[in-house]
């Protein structure tokens, strides 16, 4: 690849890829970016919180930190499919509160370059389209990239 | 030009000048104290305050801070004259000494923020010299002489950042660093039961083979079948007892290892704890300034100096104590002419004490003025238009005294500049309340007010009351707790006709949780228990379904999306990693007052019948039995108390129980013969029995499980918890949950 580099110097440098761990929701495809990932763990027990945002799964137990975590289905308006009976947490970081999302089962990690990303399709759900930033094609579908900034406000 | 960095002496520097310029403010107070005193005494003071000057000029002069040493030399050289001429330092002249300390003090905290640049002293100067020289007639207003005090004087350049620290007594280190090893010795013999436990395993697993290559021998008249079970039975017997004195050894573990834990928890507790004096020590000098503010004639007695105190809660408290001593100087202690015309003592007294009273302390402020004229309340609440004159007629006096807690509310028409009574006293709540504490002010007209702060030890450490509803667990201020009440099934009956609960004369609303969270209910027939408790803004009930043990947690915010809602103030991690989210008491009580009836909601089925496990419990001790059955009635068990075995015996036989606790020592008939005699009787034998006693030899826990006991707890690691959790392992739990109360 380097030769092939050097033969061809005044081509544009294709912009750096961007790492997405993609997870599950039923069977659509999510990825949240590597960089705003702090830690991936099994769920033990979710302690609902009577009262809450609908967007709130509840609270976790992350190695004695208390993670509120997000219903990322309810948020996205997936579609109310068969529960995972073993939940992940997506614990996230850059935000001022410990948080993560409840997803039902991980994929993979995905390097995205800017230039394979493509607008959400026409027939999601305004709530969806909102909170991602395009789509990106991956061997194991279509991903949702998503703008978790975006997401922890719903 | 590199200057070494002195920083780390700063941070030192601060620490020592904070006690040098206390002890040198104590030193004036005694001075200005005691004019009539013998020469002696006067000397020991100036000697004090001398002493402090000197050194505190030394240590500043090595740092370079300039300024410092320039006031504490003026000083120095004051009292060594002062030494030499009594009378050199008078009224005025007391002013300027305490203001240059006053200057000091605001400087050292300037620095301790890391201002290192040194300041103007030049009008504090001129005043101690001239005082110095015996020229202190002109000296203008001493009061004012706070030229240092302004941070705007302070060029914004910043000096190295200082390290947080805090001073531990060494016997607090000490005893931390006993612990240490006994942390060890516990890991180790960890270490020595996995050993043993995995040997326990290669012995099983090797029965187990030996069992299976036995069935795969034909059966034939060479194979002596009745030998090989001989041999097994001899193997299983080996094993039995091994693992029953594994068990005996990891139990006591069990317990050594909770005491140390529960030990280095207390301690590490401790570290952040400071002494009320922290606080305290400052208040004679500010109840001098006060006191010539105000011209009154003030003494001060200090009580409970030692309490000790969280440190977060030490810096807050001061705040409103020291609003409640201006108030107590200002409004409450009367002029020394009136209190002469009175035939009161001339000096007004003030006493402020503090005292520790379980997981809580308690500060009290008291003064022996004028007190509160409820009169005056009234007449301030009709013009405030907070009620109506013949309402307030009715209020009870302790709801009057409230109001001046109340935002705005003052009896005087208009605010003096520095107190009218009423104004910051909804401030001073506020705090104590955000600390998880309470204000109450009690008040006899021409004798006295009396303040009382109650607040946490520690503010890390929320006591909490562990209540289910809905069938998972809440947790509960217990500050807040008034009482808790037990329902029959007739007053839960009265409860759903009219949500209303009789207590002192009071009605005070009742909501169950389940219904106020939108949990899923009781079921019928279920235990409930009120828990009555209080805000400042008036009494409720909330039912639950069980009233759990009391507990100390870490209290942690709710973050994030669940920042805003209002029901929870925040959440903790019970012991087994279990989240409880924490009950807002204020929320609960603003639900509670609007909640419709009971009846109305579909949250309560009707009564049926049902009924809670049983416990019946053994015990001759009074104290000991009642304790236990009230623990099993809190959390939703039916309980009787027997007196002795033989008593025991008699009920068992009346109707039917699910499970019998029983003490070792009683007359008549023992726990063991007790327990020996159930497993031998058909009737009785399935019915699981605990012992709880304070034998805790190897022997008396062999008997135990020998005579069939299913459970050994011993009295001295007796707690809630523990007998709530060995009960429920045995039977279930109090309610009858998920229809398996099939007792009934």
């Amino acid at each position: 690849m380097d030769t092939v580099e050097q033969q061809e110097p005044e081509a544009t440098p294709r912009p750096e890829p961007v790492s997405y761990l993609g997870f599950f929701l039923g069977d659509e495809l999510y990825g949240v970016p590597l960089d705003q990932l702090r830690e991936v763990a099994r769920m033990s027990h979710l302690r609902r919180v009577p009262g809450a945002p609908s967007g709130v799964a509840g609270l976790v137990n992350l190695r004695g930190e208390i993670l509120c975590a997000l219903d990322a289905r309810t948020i996205l308006a997936s579609a109310p499919q068969h529960t995972s009976d073993t939940p992940f947490v997506v614990a996230l970081r850059g935000f001022a509160d410990p948080i993560g999302l409840v997803v039902d089962s991980l994929a993979d990690i995905y390097a995205v370059f800017p230039d394979e990303v493509s607008p959400p399709p026409a027939t999601w759900p305004a709530e969806r389209t909102v909170c991602c930033v395009g789509t990106a094609a991956v061997p194991a579908g279509l991903m949702g990239l998503l703008d978790l900034h975006r997401l922890i406000k719903v | 030009m590199t200057r070494f960095d002195t920083s780390v002496f700063i941070s030192k520097f601060v620490e020592e000048a904070r006690d040098r310029l206390k002890s040198l403010g104590e030193a004036l107070l005694r001075l200005e104290h005691t004019p009539g005193a013998p020469p002696a005494a006067i000397n020991a003071a100036i000697d004090q305050a001398m002493r402090e000057a000197h050194s505190l000029k030394g240590s500043a002069l090595m740092l370079g801070l300039t300024d410092i040493s320039q006031v504490s030399h003026l000083l120095e050289d004051l009292f060594v004259a002062a030494k030499r001429n009594h009378s050199l330092i008078t009224n005025d002249g007391f002013d300027v000494v305490f203001a240059a300390v006053d200057v000091l003090t605001a400087r050292i905290e300037q620095l301790a923020r890391g201002h290192l640049e040194p300041v103007e002293i030049g009008e504090l100067g001129h005043k101690l010299k001239a005082l110095l020289t015996g020229d202190d007639k002109k000296a203008p207003d001493p009061i004012a002489a706070r030229v240092l005090g302004k941070d705007t004087a302070i060029s914004p350049r910043r000096g190295p950042e200082l390290r947080q620290s805090l001073r531990v007594p060494v016997e607090k280190l000490d005893r931390l660093t006993h612990l240490a090893p006994e942390l060890v010795v516990q890991s180790l013999k960890a270490f020595e039961r996995h050993t043993e436990l995995r040997r326990i395993e290669r012995m099983l697993s090797r029965l187990r083979d030996r069992a299976r290559e036995a069935r795969l021998i034909p059966e034939s008249p060479a194979v002596d079948r009745g030998a090989q079970f001989a041999e097994y039975a001899d193997a299983l017997d080996v094993l039995t007892r091994r693992l029953r004195e594994f068990l005996v050894d990891f139990s006591d573990d069990r317990v050594r290892l909770n005491l140390i834990t529960e030990e280095l928890r207390q301690n590490v507790i401790e570290l952040t704890m400071l002494p009320v004096a922290t606080v305290f020590d400052a208040f004679p000098r500010a109840i001098r300034d006060l006191a010539r503010t105000f011209d009154k004639d003030v003494e001060l007695t200090l009580r409970g100096r030692d309490t000790e105190l969280d440190k977060k809660i030490i810096e807050q408290i001061s705040e409103p104590l020291i609003h409640l001593i201006r108030n107590a100087v200002d409004h409450g202690l009367e002029s020394t002419a009136d209190r002469e015309r009175l035939g009161k003592p001339l000096i007004g007294q003030l006493t402020l004490s503090a005292e520790q009273q379980g997981n809580r302390v308690l500060i009290t402020l008291k003064d022996d003025g004028c007190g509160i004229n409820p009169a005056k309340l009234r007449e301030s609440a009709v013009r405030l238009g907070l009620a109506s004159a013949a309402d307030l007629d009715r209020w009870p006096a302790d709801k009057l005294l409230d109001l001046i807690f109340q935002t705005g509310f003052s009896t005087r028409a208009t605010t003096t500049d520095i107190s009218g009574r009423g104004v910051g006293m909804d401030v001073v709540r506020s705090v104590v309340e955000r600390l998880g504490g309470a204000v109450r002010v009690h008040s006899e007209l021409g004798k006295g007010t009396t303040f009382t702060l109650n607040v946490p030890l520690s503010l890390a450490l929320l006591r909490v009351v562990l209540v289910e509803a809905g069938e998972e667990l809440f947790a509960f201020p217990t500050a807040a707790v008034r009482r808790i009440v037990h329902l029959g099934p007739d007053e839960l009956a009265q409860l759903q006709e009219n949500p209303v609960l009789t207590v002192d004369e009071e009605s005070i609303p009742v909501a169950p949780v389940s219904m106020l969270l939108r949990l899923p209910s009781p079921l019928p027939g279920a235990r409930q228990s009120v828990l009555l408790a209080e805000t400042t803004e008036g009494r409720f009930g909330l039912m639950v379904d069980a009233v759990h043990e009391e507990q100390e947690l870490v209290f942690k915010e709710l973050k994030g999306p669940l920042r805003n809602q209002r029901t929870f103030t925040g959440a903790a991690l019970l012991g087994n990693g279990d989240i409880v989210p924490i009950l807002d008491v204020i929320t609960l009580f603003e639900m509670t007052s609007r909640a419709p009836s009971i009846q109305s909601s579909p949250a309560i089925p009707r009564r049926v019948a049902a009924r809670a496990r049983r416990v019946l419990v053994v015990d001759d001790s009074l104290v000991a039995g009642e304790l236990q059955k009230n623990i099993l009635l809190a959390a939703g068990y039916e309980s009787e108390i027997a007196q002795d075995g033989v008593e025991g015996l008699e009920m068992l036989g009346q109707k039917p129980w699910d499970l019998v606790i029983a003490d070792v020592d009683m007359p008549r008939m023992d726990g063991f013969e007790l327990t020996s005699r159930l497993r031998a009787d058909e009737r009785y034998r399935e019915i699981p029995v605990i012992i709880v006693t304070s034998r805790d030899s190897m022997d008396d826990r062999r008997r135990g499980f020998e005579v069939g006991a299913d459970a050994y707890v011993l009295k001295r690691e007796f707690d809630q918890s523990q007998l709530l959790d060995t009960v429920r392992r045995l039977v279930g739990r109090g309610v009858p949950f998920g229809g398996k109360g099939t007792y009934a």
